[in-house]
């Protein structure tokens, strides 16, 4: 018994290709899921507040639903349980050189899936905080409901929608970790087949958690940067340097200069 | 004075539900080109109703109101009133400027973003054309300073003028105030009334829902008292504030002195 220290430092100061590979696809993952979710979201959330009762009904129906399954549930169910049925069977589809592997594709779309119903909540949520009073001064300006839908509610929903959508993020990177049940090879999944022959499980599993927590950290810091240029309506007319800026949202009471008044 | 066919506005026996609760109860006002317009009365007698429903922020159920001779919100098919798609209502509103309580500046833009929105986007002017004539507006509301803040930034008083100046871009034909000093402090009050002021000696055809007294003896053409859904009585300023010639006129002036 004991911790090995030169193995521990090894993998984590020289992880090797086969582990950033993992790391790649861990991030990529996440990322498309993320983006195809928030298609999802905006359709959906714009959906459950349609005029048209049968929208609404279908918008409702798909939130209740996704968000009454697992997500592990739903990884296995779009991989195995389609293909078990007869339904659809994912297969490995190579673009500009790049192979996406079945897996990867349910993996990606079974997050996304999940993401969706959450984000269109968040995003439901963001349209009804826009203050009646600003669509009505830009129908009162003539502007027609996709004019002021583009210019208004969407830029101002953005403001509201943009935090829980980060932390969304943050969740979803780690929720990626979920995919090794299906057989995507990313961190998780390298972690376990490497413990499985070295028998050092308890080092590989603290640098797995150190790789997602630089990854979080590494998305707090972004979102931060995001969210205060969305803030620019209130913020006073000298921004912040880019590294305070970062300071702040590291460490949001270390900066006084970054207090909002 | 001009006679009811030279009238930019006219609303006939307007009314209007909420629900089983009626707000106005058969309007009939006229505002004729160049005329500056006052409506005075309590909370609750419909005035801002009628003025919401002369731009189709709300809908009226029943009469007629016509702005430069078009009717607005509906079609009139033998005497029935059929609704008009919502482009068509859209494009109704192009030619009526409305100035509101809260202001109502787009708060993610700024001064003057807010005012060469809808010039670039619902009249397709090119940007050089929009900011030449915001900057202009904005000199005359006395906000040329301001015209790169953002709204939070600004007082109620620059704010409202600045929403006063994005009306205006639009080059209206009609402008409509919605209670526009209420949400003001005592200080600021002047400096938005003196804008509509100096907008009402220009010529331009205005209604203005307000509880300024003063500025409404001093700038209209013409003053109505509204009482429970209906016009009680309409006269010149000088008429209205002097001799009062209604029962519930001198009640609700007595009220608010």
């Amino acid at each position: 018994m004991g911790f090995d220290w030169p193995f521990f430092w090894s993998r984590l100061t020289d992880p090797g290709d086969l582990y950033l590979i993992a790391l790649g696809r861990t991030v990529l993952m996440a990322v498309l899921a993320m983006l195809l979710g928030l298609v999802i979201g905006v359709l959906v959330g714009f959906g459950r507040l349609s005029k048209f009762a049968p929208i609404r009904a279908v918008c409702a129906f798909y939130v209740w639903l996704i968000r009454g399954i697992p997500v592990l549930v739903l990884l296995v169910f779009f991989f195995s349980g389609l293909a078990a049925a007869g339904f659809f069977r994912f297969s490995d589809i190579t673009l500009f050189g790049i192979t996406m592997s079945a897996s990867f594709q349910a993996a990606v779309l079974g997050l996304a899936i999940h993401e969706g119903a959450y984000m269109a909540e968040i995003v439901r949520n963001g349209i009804q905080a826009v203050q009646r009073g600003q669509i009505e001064a830009a129908k009162s300006l003539g502007m027609g409901t996709f004019q002021l839908t583009r210019r208004i509610i969407l830029p101002q929903a953005t403001r509201v929608i943009v935090p829980p959508l980060g932390n969304d993020f943050n969740h979803l990177l780690k929720t990626t970790s979920l995919a090794s049940v299906i057989g995507v090879q990313e961190i998780f999944q390298l972690t376990e087949s490497m413990s499985a022959t070295t028998f050092k499980t308890f080092e590989l599993l603290i640098v797995v958690s150190i790789t997602y927590l630089a990854l979080t950290t590494v998305w707090n810091v972004i979102q931060g940067l995001i969210e205060a240029r969305l803030r620019r309506h209130e913020r006073d007319e000298q921004p912040a340097s880019l590294t305070a800026r970062i300071g702040y949202y590291l460490w949001p009471r270390g900066d006084a200069a970054m207090e909002r008044r | 004075m001009t006679g009811a066919d030279a009238a930019l506005v006219r609303a006939e026996n307007v009314h209007k539900w909420f629900g089983q609760n009626e707000v106005l109860k058969g309007v009939s006002l006229h505002v004729a080109r160049g005329e500056v317009l006052s409506i005075i009365g309590p909370s609750g007698s419909g005035k801002s109703t009628f003025l919401r429903c002369i731009n189709q922020l709300e809908t009226y159920q029943k009469g007629r109101i016509h702005v430069g001779g078009e009717l607005i919100g509906f079609e009139d098919r033998g005497g029935k009133l059929v609704p008009l798609p919502n482009r068509r209502i859209v494009a109704q509103r192009r030619n009526i400027g409305m100035v509101f309580q809260q202001f109502n500046l787009f708060w993610h833009m700024t001064v003057l973003d807010n005012i060469i929105e809808a010039p670039m986007l619902v009249l397709g002017q090119r940007r050089s054309e929009a900011e030449a004539t915001a900057m202009a507006l904005l000199d005359r509301v006395g906000l040329a300073e301001k015209a790169h803040a953002y709204p939070m930034k600004l007082s109620g008083g620059q704010q409202q003028r600045a929403a006063i100046a994005r009306a205006l871009a639009m080059k209206p034909d009609l402008m409509l105030f919605d209670e526009p000093t209420s949400a003001l402090d005592p200080e600021t009050t002047g400096e938005v009334l003196n804008v509509i002021a100096d907008l009402a000696s220009s010529g331009m055809t205005m209604i203005v829902v307000t509880h300024e007294m003063a500025f409404a003896r001093q700038v209209s053409d013409r003053v109505v008292l509204m009482e429970n859904g209906k016009v009680d009585c309409e006269a010149d300023p000088e008429t209205f504030f002097r001799d009062q010639p209604s029962a519930r006129l001198k009640a609700f002036l007595a009220t608010i002195h």
